[in-house]
């Protein structure tokens, strides 16, 4: 611990250990106390930690366990070394959740070691400036005044510490105590409060959290998801409900680079009323919720398979809808008009790639077939030239796709990102905020004069309230000159003690 | 393009910045400082001019590939949301060059706060080893942006990185100016021992570790030079490409020799360590040390420029996608070369430091002043990491369904920011101001270095960050 002199004197009496425990047990609870308050075991724990980040970075921790021990583990002891420190996995190891916990069982050992003083502290200031407290302040101004000014000095006291100063009066002797910001106190405090909500939420979703993958192709349904067990091995898991694909899109850029990709997915559970449950398109930053499960767009992948063929079909002259159809599938619309791509030719008479169509109409004289042949590469050839009761265009293959769709479930999601907030509240409380602290004292000294102490301290930006308290001082100075010489000289000696110190070192 | 245009007239503003700022330590005079802070700000200002029109650059590459893929012409806010969406930091080209912006943009908000001497002189060094990176990197070329990074966060994200990080940056040469200045607490000796370790630690790591050793060999990326037009080459193996890579001839020898004497030299040092400025052997082992680090970037550039015919086995070459002739270049080993070249600054500043120790000390800000920038500066670089750290959860949350997945990027900044918790910690609560938070501060840019360049460096497995590999 530092010992600020500034500080010493601020702080309430040391913490009373009372007597030495006794009994062996209490002696052995009092050092794991003693050990786990300890900045030394924080900082070895942050030093582990960081370790096995490098270890988990350098060892690629999505491959699986075979695969590491192929190429890392070639002599048996390095084997053996590898899979005792669960390498392959070492986020998940025993060794890396024990030095989480540890840290965590740390920040809190120490927020309720220091808390208390520093409440108390907070909550409880002494409004009355002891001299011996004075001797730690290092910003004073001391000097002696004519009884006459006393109207003066507490009007002059009343400016620097500002309307929201205390005044008590002991006799003859008047203490005024002024402070701001004092909630920056507690920023530490908060923002470990943070960092514990993020461990412990992190602790409990890593021990319930799902992070699976499916692969669905389109048009088909599945309810078992894929997931990385230890040593990213695979195994899978039933959802008790389907996911459906009912389609999947991929936009290109015209130089084949993907620009984006998403999938219409249906929720068909036995267990609901009315199915599909849910219906919704979704993109890589778009995901779907369904009970407690999040269905994220992650990849997509080719099938292989029958060639689809692409038909916009639609009224004559009117709206047309892309359908995707395999040779030989029929296509029926609304009014019992029925179309089967019936072969697919390379290369027709010079003009392309084209497909036979057989639409079959129902008539009043029972149905009537006809089948034609629609371009690729002329879409308006079908509209113009063959003139029918529907437009049919060949808009191409169809390539089928396979929706890859990461499933997740991390229940305690909202409580980590509240710890965010609350980390970030306290860091901007902790960085931002300085407790600092005024005190004025106006006692008789004899002759007729009055002693009058002007002191300031501050916890943290001692540069800034060093500038601050000058200012104060200037004030002060041009109502009673520049005080007295002892307090300049103790002020110098403690500056230089202050510079050997390397002073801007608050305390928390 | 006419951003590359910006760039390089901000390069020159930052070199000739340098230059007078260098100047200045011989020229004391407030005049010729202030004219070389104008002249940074104003090249400052160009970069911004270059980064806002190659976001207009992008915008223009986006709207057109989004007009050409979904045959729609996009109007109103769609076409904003388009035009916007592809900020000037999403691959790694523009990601060195955004560094380097995040570099001078600490260092002037130190220089008004702070104006600490010197810390003009590395930061401007490092913004142009960060330029000089982004001018050797293959895809400078615009490209549409990937599904992934189409989102909001990746404003706030990026720029909280490259100024955290750069703000490290500063912190940590700032404690290196206040562990060569500050004589009533370290040695001089005890500073370059510890400095000539930083570089044996970078030598054995860019070495390959023990590969150095039981080879003997220092391997670079063999490039293929296509009439001027230089690409790495290799093969594939499933959709990754596998660079392939040669033996720079000589290199690995003195390498070895360099640790060698570094080794001596360290523990020359250290039994000198009571003295500020080590005298007779341990000083001379220091200069052996330099001039053989000095020897090492030397050769590998010299067999850049002369390596020109490089042969491969031909069962090799049969699998290279890329045709020969095969040769060595800078580019066989830009970020080792950066690496080497930045331990090789700090030596030469320590070598300066050795001959001139109270010329260059009576140069320098006191000590409290310098440990006090490098503590705010690594106040701010916490503070920022923390932000990076968080909306990098948020973002992965939303886009990947995991808010943190220990992909190596992740992990190496959640380490940089636990290495600042540790500066923090030891300060404030353990009292280690002074020395030994300032050697916590120069060890923090090398995490920032292994965070944030592991990945593309090739130590760490390329996870979801990838994009900027190249």
């Amino acid at each position: 611990m530092t010992t600020h002199t500034a500080d010493v004197a601020l702080d309430p009496e040391g913490v009373d250990f009372g007597a030495a425990p006794t009994s062996p047990v209490a002696r052995f609870y009092a050092a794991s106390w003693q050990l786990f308050i300890s900045l030394r075991v924080t900082v070895v724990t942050l030093i582990v930690i960081t370790a096995a980040c490098f270890v988990g970075m350098f060892f690629d921790q999505t491959r699986t366990y075979d695969e590491h021990v192929a190429q890392w583990a070639t002599t048996p002891w390095k084997l053996q070394l590898f899979t005792f420190f669960e390498m392959y996995d070492v986020f998940a190891s025993w060794w890396f959740g024990l030095f989480v916990v540890i840290l965590l069982v740390n920040v809190i050992a120490c927020s309720v070691e220091r808390l208390p003083k520093i409440w108390l502290d907070v909550w409880h200031p002494k409004p009355q400036l002891s001299d011996e407290q004075l001797r730690g302040i290092r910003h004073v101004w001391r000097g002696r005044i004519a009884e006459g000014d006393r109207a003066k000095a507490e009007g002059l006291i009343a400016t620097v510490l500002g309307a929201r100063a205390k005044t008590t009066t002991e006799g003859d002797r008047r203490f005024t105590f002024a402070e701001k910001q004092r909630w920056g106190r507690f920023g530490v405090y908060v923002v470990h409060t943070g960092l514990v909500m993020i461990l412990v939420g992190g602790i409990i979703n890593g021990k319930t959290k799902m992070d699976g993958l499916m692969m669905i192709t389109e048009g088909t349904a599945m309810r078992l998801v894929r997931l990385r067990g230890p040593g990213n091995l695979p195994y899978v898991v039933d959802l008790g409900f389907s996911v459906r694909c009912d389609d999947f899109r991929l936009k290109t850029f015209t130089t084949g680079d993907v620009m984006e990709y998403e999938s219409d997915l249906s929720v068909l559970d036995s267990r609901a009323p009315v199915n599909p449950v849910v219906t919704k398109k979704i993109e890589v930053n778009d995901p779907l919720e369904y009970s407690g499960y999040t269905f994220y767009q992650a990849s997509y992948a080719p099938v292989s398979g029958d060639q689809l063929v692409q038909l916009d079909v639609g009224p004559r002259g009117g709206q047309r809808r892309t359908h995707s159809l395999a040779i030989g599938d029929k296509l029926t619309l609304d009014d019992g008009t029925t179309f089967v791509p019936v072969e697919v030719i390379e290369e027709f008479a010079g003009l392309g790639a084209a497909v036979r169509v057989q639409e079959t109409s129902p008539t009043p004289a029972g149905p009537r077939t006809t089948s034609y042949v629609v371009f690729r590469s002329y879409p308006d050839f079908d509209r113009e030239v063959r003139r029918g009761k529907f437009d049919v265009q060949f808009r191409g293959f169809d390539q089928q796709y396979a929706t890859g769709i990461q499933v997740g479930r991390v229940p305690w999601v909202p409580f980590i990102f509240a710890g965010f907030v609350v980390l970030f509240v306290g860091m901007a409380m902790a960085f931002l905020m300085s407790h600092r602290r005024y005190w004025a004292r106006l006692v008789p000294v004899g002759d007729g004069k009055l002693e009058l102490v002007i002191a300031g301290a501050a916890r943290r930006h001692q540069y800034a309230f060093a500038d601050e308290f000058a200012r104060l001082r200037t004030t002060v100075a041009a109502a009673f000159g520049e005080g007295e010489r002892k307090a300049d000289r103790a002020r110098a000696l403690r500056e230089q003690r202050r510079i050997a110190k390397l002073g801007d070192n608050p305390k928390p | 393009m006419t951003s590359t245009l910006f760039f390089n007239l901000c390069g020159a503003g930052y070199f000739l910045g340098l230059f007078l700022y260098l100047a200045n330590l011989a020229i004391k005079k407030a005049s010729l400082r202030r004219t070389a802070t104008l002249l940074v700000a104003v090249s400052f200002l160009t970069q911004i001019a270059g980064l806002v029109v190659r976001w207009h650059e992008a915008g223009l590459v986006e709207l057109q590939a989004a007009e050409r893929a979904t045959g729609l012409t996009l109007e109103g806010a769609q076409r904003f949301v388009v035009y916007t969406r592809h900020p000037p930091w999403s691959n790694l080209y523009e990601m060195m060059v955004y560094m380097a912006w995040g570099v001078v943009f600490v260092f002037l908000v130190s220089e008004v706060k702070f104006r600490i001497r010197f810390a003009g002189i590395f930061a401007l060094a490092l913004a142009l080893v960060s330029l000089g990176l982004a001018s050797l990197t293959t895809d400078a070329a615009i490209k549409p942006l990937v599904p992934a990074l189409q989102s909001w966060w990746i404003m706030i994200h990026v720029v909280s990185s490259a100024v955290g990080y750069a703000a490290g940056t500063l912190g940590a040469v700032l404690s290196l100016l206040f562990l060569v200045k500050a004589k009533e607490r370290v040695s001089l000796s005890s500073v370059a021992a510890g400095t000539l370790v930083v570089s044996m630690a970078l030598f054995l790591l860019l070495g390959r570790g023990a590969h150095l050793f039981t080879t003997g060999a220092y391997r670079v990326k063999l490039m293929s030079d296509m009439g001027g037009d230089l690409n790495p080459a290799g093969r594939f193996v499933g959709n990754n490409f596998h660079p392939y890579y040669v033996p720079s001839p000589g290199v690995g020898l003195v390498m070895i020799a360099t640790l060698v004497i570094a080794a001596v030299a360290v523990a020359l040092l250290l039994r000198a360590r009571k003295d500020d400025v080590p005298q007779g052997l341990a000083r001379y082992a220091y200069f052996a040390a330099f001039g053989a680090t000095t020897a090492t970037i030397g050769l590998i550039l010299l067999n850049a420029f002369t390596q020109m015919d490089v042969q491969v086995p031909p069962e090799v070459a049969a699998e290279m996608v890329v045709p020969g002739p095969w040769r060595l270049a800078v580019e066989s080993a830009q970020w080792d070369l950066a690496l080497f070249g930045i331990a090789w600054g700090g030596q030469l500043f320590l070598l300066l430091a050795l001959l001139f120790p109270d010329k260059l000390r009576s140069l320098m800000a006191d000590s409290a002043r310098l440990d006090r920038a490098a503590y705010y500066s690594i106040l701010v670089a916490f503070a920022l990491v923390a932000v990076v750290l968080v909306t990098g959860a948020l973002w992965a949350h939303y886009a990947w369904g995991r808010y943190w997945g220990w992909d190596p990027k992740e992990t190496g900044a959640l380490v940089i920011w636990i290495t600042y918790a540790i500066y923090l910690h030891a300060r404030v609560t353990y009292g280690w101001v002074g020395v030994p938070s300032a050697i916590i501060g120069v060890v923090g840019f090398f995490i920032i270095i292994a965070g944030f360049l592991g990945v593309n460096l090739g130590y760490f497995a390329d996870g979801l960050h990838s994009y900027g590999a190249g």
